[in-house]
């Protein structure tokens, strides 16, 4: 019934098929707002974009599926004669990329190695340039790209491959906001595909782009901690140490205000206060490392904290008024609150050792927990959210909702984070 | 993201408000990644679409106007001279009429009012516009964007969700389009289309 409804699917489907052949650099496929056909074909190429007139999608679609469709229902599939499949296949894609049967049919013959791979990858990436959003499109691309990565691969294929995922990620991320698809693709690519780690640094710059220019997008923070968190693991000494340098020499700036003085009389405090402080004012950034990086311990973990509260609190002065902001203030000010911790921990423990005698559990989980709250870092932690919050008195309609988000976040610090800490919660004067 | 700045000046009567060249600056930075084929139309409509919140703006008034994706940010001054940017949702608004004041300034400055009236698109060439659109892209790396904020004059801006609130009583958006000289044929389509699917580039 339908083979012969629409006579011109098989003439359109060729010419999609030959713009394909044709263009190997093809970047984009879209529907042109076309609704009367003339007696021309409705495909059109230019400048590495397909376009296809919008009159004809219904019927091709409906001709596409509904051959597909008998074929596999009669079980020819395997017999059909392969270029009229991959044809069918092609435009079936193109679109309804989210239509999961096509990919698993099209899966059947890449494994049966009749269709070629690095080819797949391509039709997908052209799928996803008009449904950015097409999870199926996506998890196909990493069932592919599983198939390529299982054999060694040579080193410049490796980087080209890597390259052309970031790419079709971020286009994805860029045509549809909030796009989470895309997202965690990049975030399997970063943990998946050889090189991955190579591009970390330059992944977190070009994140810092992204982000500062979409402040409501979840998705991309998220991609952030992400990033942050990958970044905290293989950390050492690198071209980011004079960036968080500078960071840190800011960051660490209150310190000087009379707020924070008196701190040094508690031991522990003192030590670390010593350690990070005074060697980072007396020496010039002259040796290896600016920010002794092999020396001091944990200094790059505070240092790439304190450069994402930093930035996010300058994001939240310049666009009033986003959630994702304060959610991505939330996991920075957590993990300083773990590193915080952990960092306090080591340092008892380092001051046992020189003590010689080894305090017993007990008595030291006490002195732990009362000098936390005495921690300078944790100090100068809530001294910027004082400041933050006190900042936020509003004026605009969009500020006055930015002084609801101020005092959610408030509450989050007072219930949540602080009541973690424990002995550390002196009684607080709610403003609201 | 900010898409577009055109500059404007309000004629004596509503009907001739000219349009001052911002040779291709207009659409750069939205479509430059999507919906190719139809950027000429997108181009036009935001032109369409400027002019006419334009010509149903006070003199001396700020407006923002919510449209689908995009805000439009207009502001007419005590001399009729006027500017609409149009960005998305999430460009600080603050910072959008910041830029149309400096904007407006500096034109004056660079073509005093007694010439606007023989003033033609050929006789214009304002390209400071194009690095501007550049630069504050990231608001973050304008200059010295806090002070900027203070710096607003106490012009109320005013707030609408739509564009139908902005036009006169009686009229309708579809009417305007239909009516419309400015935009081809092509462009109709494309605006009824996008219309009906509420968005500009996924159709089918």
């Amino acid at each position: 019934m339908s083979e012969d409804s629409f006579p011109a699917a098989e003439k359109i489907l060729t010419d999609i098929e030959n713009v394909f052949k044709r263009d190997k650099d093809l970047k984009d496929f879209e529907i042109l707002p076309v609704t009367v056909g003339e007696n021309k074909s409705p495909v059109i190429h230019a400048e590495h974009t397909l376009g296809l007139q919008q009159w004809c999608v219904r019927h091709l679609y409906l001709h596409v599926y509904h051959k597909l469709m008998n074929l596999k229902q009669q079980q020819r599939l395997r017999r059909e004669d392969p270029v009229v499949l991959s044809r069918l296949l092609l435009g079936a894609v193109l679109l309804n990329p989210e239509c999961t049967l096509l990919w698993n049919i099209r899966r059947d013959f890449v494994v049966m190695g009749r269709f070629d791979p690095i080819c797949e990858l391509h039709v997908s990436a052209i799928a996803l340039s008009r449904r950015p959003k097409a999870s199926e499109a996506f998890v196909y691309r990493r069932w592919v790209l599983n198939r390529i990565i299982a054999s060694p691969l040579e080193d410049a294929s490796s980087y080209h491959l890597l390259e052309e995922e970031l790419r079709v990620s971020l286009m994805a991320a860029d045509r549809y906001p909030n796009n989470y698809y895309a997202w965690n693709h990049r975030m399997w690519i970063m943990s998946h595909l050889p090189k991955a780690s190579e591009m970390l640094s330059a992944e977190w710059t070009f994140s810092e782009t992204w982000v500062s220019r979409h402040v409501s997008e979840h998705s991309g923070l998220q991609y952030r901690q992400y990033l942050l968190k990958k970044v905290l693991q293989h950390l050492g000494h690198s071209e980011w140490c004079l960036t968080l340098h500078k960071t840190l020499v800011n960051f660490l700036g209150p310190l000087k205000n009379s707020t924070f003085y008196g701190l040094e009389d508690f031991h522990l405090s003192k030590q670390l206060h010593l350690l990070i402080t005074e060697d980072f004012e007396k020496k010039e950034p002259c040796t290896q490392c600016p920010i002794f990086c092999e020396q001091i311990p944990f200094v790059l973990h505070v240092g790439l904290l304190a450069y994402d509260l930093l930035l996010v609190t300058e994001l939240l002065t310049l666009y009033p008024g986003h959630e994702a902001l304060w959610c991505h203030r939330r996991f920075i000010l957590f993990s300083l609150y773990s590193l915080s911790k952990e960092v306090f921990a080591k340092l008892s423990e380092d001051s046992d050792v020189t003590d010689g005698i080894p305090l017993p559990k007990t008595q030291k989980l006490s002195v732990l927990e009362s000098d936390f709250k005495d921690c300078f870092l944790w100090r100068l932690v809530m001294w910027y959210e004082e400041k933050l919050l006190s900042g936020c008195a509003f004026k605009t309609p969009e500020e006055c909702y930015q002084s609801k988000l101020a005092h959610r976040h408030r509450n989050w610090i007072d219930n949540i984070l602080i009541s973690r800490v424990p002995g550390a919660s002196p009684p607080r004067t709610q403003n609201e | 993201m900010l898409a577009s700045l055109n500059l404007k000046r309000q004629g004596w009567t509503k009907q001739i408000a000219r349009l001052f060249p911002v040779n291709n600056v207009r659409i750069t930075y939205i479509h430059s990644t999507k919906c190719f084929f139809q950027r000429g139309s997108v181009e036009e409509f935001m032109a369409f679409v400027s002019k006419t919140i334009v010509e149903r703006t006070q003199t001396a008034a700020r407006q923002s106007v919510k449209e689908g994706e995009y805000m439009c940010h207009v502001y007419v001054r005590g001399d009729n001279l006027a500017g609409v940017i149009i960005s998305d949702h999430e460009y600080p608004q603050r910072v959008s009429h910041t830029l149309i004041t400096k904007v407006l300034d500096e034109f004056t400055e660079k073509y005093p009012s007694h010439i606007w009236p023989t003033a033609t698109e050929a006789t214009i060439t304002f390209n400071q516009v194009k690095t501007y659109l550049a630069k504050y892209q990231n608001p973050r790396e304008a200059d010295a964007m806090t002070k900027i904020q203070e710096e607003l004059d106490e012009t109320k801006i005013i707030l609408h969700n739509t564009i139908e609130a902005v036009l006169d009583r009686g009229e309708k958006l579809d009417d305007l389009v239909a009516k419309s000289e400015g935009l081809s044929t092509q462009s109709k389509a494309f605006y009824k289309t996008a219309r009906k699917t509420n968005s500009c580039c996924n159709f089918g």
